[in-house]
């Protein structure tokens, strides 16, 4: 038999964002979906530990839960810190709130859950960092740069500590921090800090390796008076809040013409309207709810695109839309490229299905307290 | 949360903001938000103390004349100096510091309302969408992400930050310029310590941290090339429940609906 | 009965006189409410001129009523001079009472065509009420003046027939002196007559009636800031002949017909606005207004006073900010008004002293404060759609004979092909051109039709410096807000240049044989959109017809073209401001290129494009006249 090796005419491909085939060689065979997400989700099983001498150092990481997991911004955190740790620095997690997942896989090797912190309580988390900083000896202290909580708890403990601090750090190497200064006009670099904030983009929370994931037995030792007094957190219906700050947004285009069924699936979903220049100028939407270059920018975790074709335009405005959902009649829309998922049918028909099918899945789930 | 029936004295610290494209300065958005969150409890901008501590530029401070503000201190401090002190100093006594979260043209760390908060010993509320006054007290509605709301509260002197979005009702007019004046007052020059911070032009967009992990060429091939891909996949068989279970799986799968 | 008509009527004549002055004198107090104002006595004395010559320009547009009001209010007057000199001076000619009756005659007949028009089909633009009883009070006066002439007033008066005509015609005379002379101090209709010629001796644009001016009619006038002039905010802040002006309005409603905005429903009406400054001078409420309100806005709910805030008690802001500057209806008004004017001093007081700009107005505004862009872009990015072009950027110590300013079209995707376009077609003709590039910053005429005179002054300042660093022979531009604002409003802040149209440039170019367009074959129906600021603003639409018909073009007019052409809607601000109506106004525009079933509207600013582009739905293809020169340009030369 010849030593040449066919390739194979039909071999893979995935689908990149353009809607290009892109042919990877050496690829054994996988069919053209699996092999995109066999390369954007490796596999978390069997990752071996990144600790395996015993620690002498650590580096703290502090980080708010969200209804009992770890944000992604908490996750970067996380990882940053496992990738600066040397061989025999551990990762000391602590947890304000809530914790049900296992830190292990984010890279942490000891984690603190203080399960109590769901109250705006800056000063006992703060005295917390203080106390763990004390006993612990972190080389550093790494948080996510949200404004609220992480950053807000990061500076305070470096205004109170007198700690040197670098914040919205958007690139981090063992050496050094960079921030972005003067208005995104120039960097700023400086040796790393005490305390370190992380900008969102700043770490890639891949980890080829897991961390230990022990859980540390640690309270407080004081509880003292707090000078705030928390009264309560409520949701704001997405009907009152602006487009840019909606998390779920659902969006008409020109394919929609029930207006009264799209506008219960949002009700139904708890969705801002969003809508695009074809529907605001031919009268159905107002023009605060246009989504485009010449609308809103909106940065939803959801978007789902009724009947929208998908201009330059209106792609420019969701570029910032974690999930994209298209229902479309035309399968070669530009919408549809962008998408993550896209349905082929008709908007009417699938508002009515999916109005039906969201009624019934809340009747069934339990009541969810937020 | 009802307005102080007494006239608080309310401290606004003002900075240069630069325009992101054209780097001109001009009135920063946020500080103007703090403005505005000062201005709803008060009945005229006469009652609150805009001050600018520079480190040197005085230019965008006509900006903030044309909101409406009628008068700003400007704290000369030496450039280079830390402006902590001389705020500190200058707003001692206040029952209110309202500052912006995030400078917009300056260091733009954040840090500044922290460190104040801590040199004059006051609680901090962060984030500040809606502000408002009782007896001995401030409360604030707090902005959260996902279209959450907090109300906190705490007992004045207290140091406020206004969220980037907090509404902005101030509007700017020229011919309030001429009704606006600067003074400057000559203040305590702290000599600041070195900073560690050293600026570098930018040329390329920051690297991301990543672990080094050994992957196969192809892998990591695939990864720089199609990282940027979101693989959607497309339904166009079967029944439109079929289609809508789909996108509700999805909704789940990805943990963005609860139900 | 001993006292005889004739003698009546004599003293009605002096009293009527009487009445005049009092008439004219309480409407001169209510203007005197307004700013002071130099005053040209001489203007006076240029009545005639600008009344048969400037005015008949305007007024013939509409034969009908040319014609009807000639008859009516020549005749009237020659009536009346002839009773003055008649019966006023005593000396009661026969000769004379027939010339009256003559003269009486033809306001009759004048009268009758008045009354024909407002009796079926009434155009909705004219206004109803006190206009309506207008005939009935010109025909009581005519037929008392025909009477008159007739010799009423000679006979004996004996017999009881003769007596009963008599004082018939004292009361119908009566009717018609109140009418024109204390009826017309307290606003009724005929105080146009007093208002009207006023007007023309006093206008607050005297340039409008000379044939080469020193200043543009159509530039909006500087605010002097450091005086702290902020617009006008009161009734009284309008200077005293633009209250005139104001008063001058017969409620013809010819602007009402001509404004886009109203056409789309967004509630602005012009004459409703000049109405409601009248109602602001005199201290009165919009309740007696009997033509057509603000679109959506019911008639009776505002009201103002000399003193007042005119927002929102007068009027609505949502009426200020739906005006595209158009002209349209300034262009329309036989009383020679300058509506724009007016909308222009209002939003500079809510702009300067307020800045209460809605929509998008106050970030555009900013941006062009902080970036010299309207849309906020790097100064540096602005001709990189010419990058591949080999295009020159003028340095200082270069002379070029062009200077090409693109404005802020060269930022918008589509706009940046007529950009395209226009350099290859210069580049074919060897003109020796440059552009600015980072150079360039905004004009600031954005920043002006929204009332921020500030902003405004401050970037023609900036350009001004700029430009005056460079040696160039003239400017070309393809944007006509950029020519109106370089060629007509730059020189009173300092900045004079030579400045052209790119439509005249290529109209040049093809006369004098530098570039040989070869014939374009388009197999269906072309029209052109006159901008609103190339044709009304500055008297140019013949350069782009004739580059069309070069390029062998036959142009179908739509019904509203040339000085009288719709707007696209894309002016004045509107577009940010974003006032909502009914329908909208480039929807209109390109209704009106359906219905002669164009299938390419051929363009000449980057306001029209944009608008025009943005229509939605099947519609003809929007091309520059640019664009067609370069492909007709593509495969000749």
């Amino acid at each position: 038999m010849s030593q040449h090796r066919r390739i194979d005419p039909r071999r893979p491909f995935v689908i990149t964002a353009l809607g290009r085939k892109r042919y990877a060689l050496g690829q054994a065979c996988l069919s053209g979906a699996d092999a995109g997400a066999a390369a954007t989700a490796p596999s978390d099983a069997g990752k071996p530990l990144r600790l395996q001498q015993p620690a002498s150092s650590c580096i703290l990481v502090a980080a708010h839960t969200d209804r009992g997991l770890l944000p992604l911004d908490a996750q970067q955190a996380i990882a940053a810190a496992a990738i600066l740790a040397g061989p025999q620095c551990a990762v000391l997690l602590a947890a304000f709130g809530p914790l049900a997942e296992d830190a292990a896989p984010y890279g942490a090797d000891q984690v603190i859950a203080l399960a109590d912190a769901t109250a705006f309580q800056p000063d006992a988390e703060a005295d917390v960092l203080a106390e763990l900083r004390r006993q612990y000896r972190p080389t550093h202290i790494i948080m996510a740069d949200n404004d609220i909580p992480d950053g807000d708890l990061g500076r305070r403990l470096a205004a109170r500590q007198d700690l040197s601090i670098a914040t919205h750090v958007v690139e981090l190497t063992p050496d050094t921090a960079t921030a972005y200064q003067k208005q995104k006009s120039v960097y700023a670099r400086r040796p790393l800090s005490e305390v370190i904030l992380l900008d969102a983009e700043c770490v890639d929370a891949r980890l080829p390796f897991a961390g230990r994931g022990e859980t540390l037995d640690w309270a407080p030792s004081g509880n003292p008076a707090s000078r705030y007094q928390d009264r309560g957190v409520t949701a704001v219906p997405a009907s009152h809040l602006s487009l840019e700050e909606a998390d779920f947004i659902v969006s008409a285009g020109n394919g929609v013409h029930d207006l009264d069924g799209f506008h219960a699936l949002a009700g139904a979903l708890g969705a801002a309207v969003g809508a695009s220049r074809v529907a605001v100028d031919d009268g159905r939407f107002t023009r605060e709810q246009q989504v485009g270059a010449t609308g809103k920018t909106v940065a939803s975790s959801v978007y789902i695109a009724l009947g929208i074709s998908g201009a330059v335009q209106h792609l420019q405005g969701i570029k910032d839309c974690r999930h994209v959902i298209a229902v479309n009649t035309d399968a070669s829309a530009p919408m549809i490229k962008r998408a993550d998922l896209s349905v082929i049918d008709d908007a009417q028909a699938i508002m009515r299905a999916l109005l039906a099918e969201v009624g019934t899945a809340r009747r069934q789930a339990p009541e969810s307290g937020s | 949360m009802t307005q102080n029936a007494s006239h608080p004295r309310i401290v606004v610290p003002v900075s240069t903001g630069l325009h992101p494209v054209s780097g001109a300065p001009r009135w920063s958005r946020n500080d103007a938000r703090a403005l505005g969150l000062a201005r709803s409890l008060v009945s005229s901008f006469a009652d609150i103390h805009v001050v600018h501590a520079a480190a040197a530029r005085t230019e965008a401070l006509d900006d903030y004349l044309a909101l409406g503000v009628r008068h700003i201190d400007v704290l000369d401090v030496a450039p280079g100096a830390d402006i902590v002190p001389a705020l500190a100093d200058y707003a001692r006594g206040a029952d209110l510091i309202i500052c912006g979260m995030r400078a917009e043209g300056q260091e733009d760390s954040g840090m500044v309302p922290y460190l104040l908060a801590q040199r004059l010993d006051m609680p901090l509320l962060p984030g500040a969408l809606e502000l408002g006054m009782e007896d001995g007290g401030a409360g604030i509605v707090q902005f959260l992400p996902k279209g959450r709301r907090r109300r906190i509260e705490t007992r004045s002197p207290c140091v406020i930050t206004a969220h980037p979005m907090a509404p902005l009702a101030l509007k700017y007019a020229h011919a309030n310029k001429r009704q606006g004046r600067l003074d400057t007052v000559r203040a305590g020059v702290e000599p600041g310590a070195a900073s560690p911070w050293t600026t570098v032009p930018i040329q390329a967009r920051p690297v991301r941290l990543a672990a080094r992990e050994k992957r196969s060429g192809h892998a990591r091939m695939l990864s720089a090339t199609t990282t940027a891909s979101r693989a959607g996949t497309v339904m166009d068989q079967g029944s439109t429940q079929e289609k809508a279970v789909a996108v509700l799986t999805y909704l789940r799968k990805h943990g963005l609906i609860d139900y | 009965m001993t006292v005889s008509v004739a003698a009546a009527i004599s003293t009605l004549f002096w009293i009527g006189v009487l009445g005049l002055i009092v008439g004219i004198a309480r409407r001169a107090a209510l203007w005197r409410t307004g700013r002071a104002a130099p005053v040209n006595w001489l203007g006076l004395l240029a009545i005639p001129k600008r009344y048969f010559v400037d005015l008949h320009h305007v007024v013939s547009r509409d034969p009908y009523i040319a014609r009807t009001h000639i008859a009516t209010a020549g005749g009237a007057i020659a009536a009346m001079v002839l009773v003055g000199v008649n019966y006023g001076l005593a000396l009661y000619w026969p000769g004379l009472d027939a010339a009256i009756a003559i003269a009486a005659l033809i306001m009759l007949i004048g009268v009758a065509f008045v009354w024909r028009r407002r009796r079926n089909n009434i155009p909705s633009r004219l206004s109803r009420g006190a206009w309506n009883r207008l005939p009935w009070v010109l025909g009581a006066f005519a037929l008392g003046l025909l009477l008159t002439g007739l010799g009423v007033g000679g006979a004996p008066s004996v017999t009881t027939m003769a007596n009963v005509v008599g004082l018939l015609t004292v009361v119908l005379l009566l009717v018609g002196a109140w009418a024109l002379t204390l009826g017309a101090g307290r606003g009724g209709p005929m105080k146009h007559a007093l208002a009207g010629l006023a007007h023309l001796a006093f206008h607050p644009r005297p340039e409008r009636f000379s044939r080469k001016p020193a200043v543009s009619p159509s530039a909006l006038r500087p605010l002097d800031l450091d005086e702290g002039q902020s617009g006008v905010g009161k009734p009284s802040e309008f200077r005293w002949n633009q209250l005139l002006s104001f008063d001058a309005c017969v409620q013809c409603g010819k602007c009402e017909a001509a404004c886009p905005a109203f056409a789309a429903e967004q509630p602005l009406n012009p004459k409703k606005l000049i109405q409601d400054m009248v109602v602001g001078m005199s201290g009165a409420t919009d309740a007696h207004y009997a033509g057509s309100p603000y679109p959506g806005r019911p008639v009776g709910q505002h009201h103002g006073s000399p003193d007042s805030f005119i927002f929102s008690d007068l009027l609505d802001p949502e009426t200020l900010w739906s005006c595209t500057t158009c002209r349209a209806c300034v262009q329309a008004c036989p009383m020679l008004i300058e509506h724009v004017d007016a909308i222009v001093d209002m939003r500079r007081h809510q702009a300067l002293t307020l800045g209460d700009i809605p929509g998008k107005g106050p970030e555009v505004i900013a941006n062009l404060r902080e970036t010299g862009t309207a849309g906020g872009y790097d100064l540096g990015a602005r001709y990189n759609w010419a990058i591949d072009l080999d295009v020159k950027t003028i340095q200082a110590g270069d002379t070029v004979d062009v200077l090409l300013i693109a404005g802020e079209g060269a930022y918008d995707m589509r706009y940046q092909r007529t950009l395209r376009a226009l350099v290859k077609v210069l580049q074919a003709a060897n003109v020796d051109f440059a552009v600015l590039g980072a150079l360039e910053t905004d004009t600031g005429d954005l920043a002006r039709r929204l009332g921020d005179e500030a902003t405004f002054q401050m970037l023609a300042a900036k350009l001004i410096a700029t430009l005056d660093g460079l040696s160039f022979s003239r400017i070309v531009t393809a944007d006509p807000h950029v020519l109106h604002c370089l060629r007509n409003e730059y020189p009173e802040l300092g900045g004079r240049y030579n400045v052209a149209h790119h439509s005249m440039l290529m109209a040049e170019l093809i006369d004098g044989k530098a570039i040989h367009p070869r014939a374009l074959d388009i197999d269906h129906t072309l029209t052109y959109h006159d901008p609103c600021y190339l044709a009304r603003y500055n008297g140019e639409t013949e350069a782009p017809r004739r580059v069309l018909q070069s390029l062998g073009i036959g142009i179908r007019e739509m019904e509203r073209h040339g000085q009288n052409g719709r707007c696209c809607g894309g002016g004045g601000g509107a577009p940010l401001t974003d006032i909502p109506g009914k329908k909208r106004i480039p929807d209109m525009r390109m209704q009106d290129a359906r219905d002669i079933g164009a299938g390419t509207v051929a363009v000449a600013c980057p306001g029209c494009t944009a608008m025009l582009e943005g229509v939605v739905g099947p519609r003809p293809d929007v091309l520059d006249i640019a664009e067609l020169v370069a492909l007709s340009l593509e495969d000749g030369q």
